[in-house]
């Protein structure tokens, strides 16, 4: 089946130079463009549509405006924004209802990457409803702690943007929020950020403390009562994986750029828990009872209620928001990393290393994963371990100390 | 560092002139105000020094004011003795007195001051400048981006477009060589056939032309753009010139253009009898700059957000003949009665925290008023829309009559304060 996508812009020349441009697609995509936020809508009624790429400013119904209808409409569409628009106050009304912001002009090979991306990701998810819940998250909570924290620190004449980037990166909503805004260029940003304290850095505190303090970028956690579930115990094991999967890095690799990759998606990769935990609560409730009474891997109940795992839904988000490829591959392939078809040490090779080696060092908290589901060491993937050449590096990797646990 | 002089009294002006020459200051010595006024329109000086005697008292504002235009401080030499001199120099608007017995000391820091003054004006003036077009940055930025968007498109399907064709046209060589040759030619015909099938040729040869033509539409915006950008900002202008007043209101609406063209029509009219009018250029441009950009917001306003429909903003010119007038309407939101006598005011606004500053109408008042001897009224209506009417002198080299019309006949009614203002 081909990618259906719909292109918005209020200038004509624009449709038509993209139509040409993107004629070499046509074997993959099938392309509508509509001039205008009415004229989309109309189309968007007639047919559907997996992807939105709409301009900002246009006359009548403007970009913003349009995406936050598409989003309650057609939750599932991929929503990404084409503009040349570079005023911040504009930007942010734009940065709720889209997924990824690509700035004009844009270079062909980005926004058919862009588009290839986002897509790729949405045939993993096969449940309607959690890939309609997915799609239409703006914002993940944060612990109100660190949220409370974070709004003081930005409320202080004498904010500094080293404890904001701390802050932030010791949050996993916070990370992956933030980690969007500049991956996908909102504002004018180079692309492949990895650490949060670099992303505060470049988005500076003036960009900061509008989309903190007003337009709410990030949100408070609610406990949602579920057994087996808490935030703190998730934020905890998140951090101690990231810890250890940059020491594996580190032991495998000078690359600077693969080792912060290692810790954010070690961060990162249990995010889909959090996304299922806050918005199915009672299905996350089911799945946790489930593997409970089958005694088997927490993932493989998940797999079983909503026809995938955490991993999944969690990289569908972080794919849609576009962070970095080696990121959302880690988060997605982290229970079954074989599947990556990968050759080399990755993130994701740190990220499952480290995630091996923390359940064996907690399989005896209850809280986290089912006892009798964790791993020991011959559980280990020997398939992936050779395919990416490393079979004989597990040990080494065991003995990297771990922190955190 | 030039100074001007006026005294009629010969020896009193020589020993003034001779202090001031030992001083360096560069004195033009004129006998009375009126021979002042005859001066050539572009000079300019720090100081003016003018003796008592020489002041009519019936002109006496007038002429100060009229000094003003030229000169950054006005000083009257008085007679110490004089006791009501002082009071009566400082309520004619001068900034200052000098007498006769004064030390050089004294007229040496009164100039150096008025240098001071002069310095911080211009900073002043160019810092306003930087700040508009620094908020102007971000929509030319984008009327920029906009263009170059689909100049790389279609660019690129141009030269994907020839890649294919260059293939076509390779066959067809190969088909003639072959039928030279009397070689296989069903072969190199069917070559020819699946290249063609191949490059979408009926595609290639509809789409190419046009794709040509918008990538030069784009190049032209492009290059129009930037060229409004740099004469509406006129590097190094400071002085009168001689300004096509059509040609500024069709800069200042381009560079202007990402301001208004989502919320309203542009319309412009011009007299074509309008001579060109003496005038800063970049300061008057600024000035419509403001006019254009308030207008849009009043639309915007009275619209609301998402709406279908656009507003209309009409800019055109008369001459009024000793005027030019420039009218700028829109059918926006309007000014509250109550708040008409206020809007030239600094720091007056009725937008949003950290929307307006409330600059661009005091701004506006200054330069049309002070330094063109003009003049803005306002005519507005809650809901109907608003229209500023700018006047300006076309030749601003002042003729004595000229002078004494603006004096003794004010007609016209100057936007100076904000009872006549009402009184509109």
């Amino acid at each position: 089946m081909k990618t259906r996508i719909l292109f918005v812009d209020d200038e004509p020349n624009v449709l038509s130079g993209l139509r040409r441009m993107l004629r070499s697609q046509r074997k993959e995509w099938e392309m509508q463009f509509a001039n205008g936020g009415a004229a989309a809508l109309e189309l968007l009624e007639q047919e559907s549509f997996d992807v939105i790429v709409s301009d900002m400013r246009m006359p009548g119904i403007d970009g913003a405006e349009l995406l936050t209808r598409v989003s309650k409409q057609y939750p599932n569409m991929v929503r990404l924004v084409l503009s040349g628009q570079s005023e911040h106050e504009k930007i942010f009304r734009a940065i709720g209802p889209a997924h990824q912001f690509l700035s004009k002009p844009c270079e062909p090979g980005n926004l058919i990457g862009t588009i290839q991306r986002a897509c790729g990701l949405h045939s993993q998810l096969q449940d309607k409803a959690l890939m309609n819940i997915t799609s239409q998250l703006s914002s993940l909570p944060s612990l109100p702690q660190v949220y409370s924290d974070l709004v003081c620190e930005l409320s202080s004449d004498e904010a500094s943007l080293q404890r904001i980037g701390e802050r932030i990166e010791s949050d996993i909503a916070m990370t992956a929020k933030v980690l969007q805004l500049v991956n996908s260029s909102f504002f004018g940003l180079p692309q492949h950020v990895t650490c949060p304290q670099h992303a505060v850095a470049l988005l500076g505190l003036d960009v900061i403390r509008p989309l903190v303090l007003s337009a709410g970028i990030f949100t408070q956690y609610t406990d949602p009562g579920i057994e087996g579930f808490s935030l703190e115990h998730l934020l905890e094991h998140s951090l101690a994986v990231a810890t250890s999967a940059r020491r594996v890095a580190e032991t495998e690799s000078d690359n600077q750029h693969l080792i912060d990759d290692a810790f954010i998606a070690g961060m990162l990769h249990d995010i889909g828990k959090l996304i299922l935990a806050v918005n199915l609560p009672s299905r996350y409730s089911d799945s946790l009872e489930l593997a409970r009474k089958e005694e088997i891997p927490h993932w493989q109940a998940e797999q079983k209620e909503f026809g995938c795992t955490h991993a999944e839904v969690g990289a569908h988000l972080m794919g849609l928001w576009g962070l970095p490829n080696s990121i959302v591959e880690a988060i997605a392939f982290h229970h079954r990393p074989l599947d990556s078809s990968t050759t080399e040490f990755t993130a994701l090779t740190a990220v499952y290393a480290a995630n091996m080696q923390q359940h064996v060092n907690v399989s005896t908290d209850a809280s986290e994963e089912p006892p009798a589901s964790s791993p020991n060491v011959t559980d280990w993937d020997a398939s992936y371990l050779s395919a990416i050449g490393m079979s004989d590096r597990m040990n080494v990797w065991g003995s990297v100390p771990c922190i955190g646990s | 560092m030039k100074t001007l002089l006026v005294e009629s009294d010969p020896k009193r002006q020589e020993r003034w002139e001779q202090r001031l020459r030992d001083l360096d200051a560069q004195p033009t010595v004129v006998a009375s105000c009126a021979d002042a006024m005859q001066l050539p329109n572009n000079s300019r000086f720090l100081l003016a020094i003018v003796a008592s005697s020489e002041i009519d008292r019936e002109l006496i504002q007038g002429a100060v004011r009229e000094l003003k235009r030229q000169c950054q401080v006005v000083l009257c030499l008085i007679d110490r003795q004089d006791a009501q001199a002082d009071r009566a120099a400082y309520e004619a608007g001068f900034d200052g007195c000098l007498f006769d017995d004064s030390s050089d000391l004294e007229i040496a820091t009164k100039i150096g001051q008025a240098n001071d003054l002069e310095k911080i004006e211009l900073r002043l003036a160019q810092a306003q400048k930087l700040e508009s077009i620094g908020e102007l940055a971000a929509g030319i930025a984008h009327e920029i981006n906009t263009p170059i968007q689909y100049v790389g498109d279609n660019t690129r399907f141009v030269q994907t477009a020839c890649d294919d064709l260059v293939d076509v046209l390779q066959s067809c060589q190969a088909l003639i060589a072959t039928l030279n040759e009397e070689g296989d030619v069903d072969k190199a015909k069917q070559t020819l056939q699946t290249s063609l099938d191949d490059a979408d040729v009926e595609y290639l040869l509809e789409e190419i032309p046009s794709a040509i033509t918008q990538t030069l539409d784009g190049v032209d915006r492009v290059a129009n753009i930037v060229r409004a950008m740099k004469e509406f900002s006129h590097p190094g202008v400071s002085e009168m010139a001689l300004t096509d007043l059509s040609n500024a209101i069709e800069n200042t609406v381009m560079v202007a253009r990402n301001e208004w063209k989502y919320v309203a029509e542009m319309e412009t009219e011009f007299d074509p009898d309008l001579p060109p009018v003496s005038c800063l250029p970049g300061e008057l441009n600024q000035v419509l700059l403001n006019m254009v950009v308030n207008s849009a917001h009043a639309i915007a306003e009275s619209l609301g957000e998402s709406s279908e429909q656009k507003g209309k903003i009409k800019i055109s010119t008369h001459l009024a003949t000793p005027f030019a007038e420039i009218r700028i309407s829109d059918n926006g939101t309007g000014v509250a009665e109550e708040d008409i006598q206020r809007i030239f005011a600094p720091f007056f606004t009725t937008k949003a925290v950290g929307k307006g500053t409330g600059q661009g109408l005091a701004i506006a008042q200054t330069v049309i008023v002070e330094k063109h001897g003009g003049a803005i009224e306002v005519e507005s209506q809650l809901g109907q829309g608003t229209t500023f009417i700018i006047k300006i002198p076309i030749d601003q080299t002042r003729t004595p009559e000229g002078l004494s019309d603006a004096e003794q006949t004010p007609e016209l009614p100057k936007a100076n304060s904000p009872e006549q203002l009402a009184a509109d």
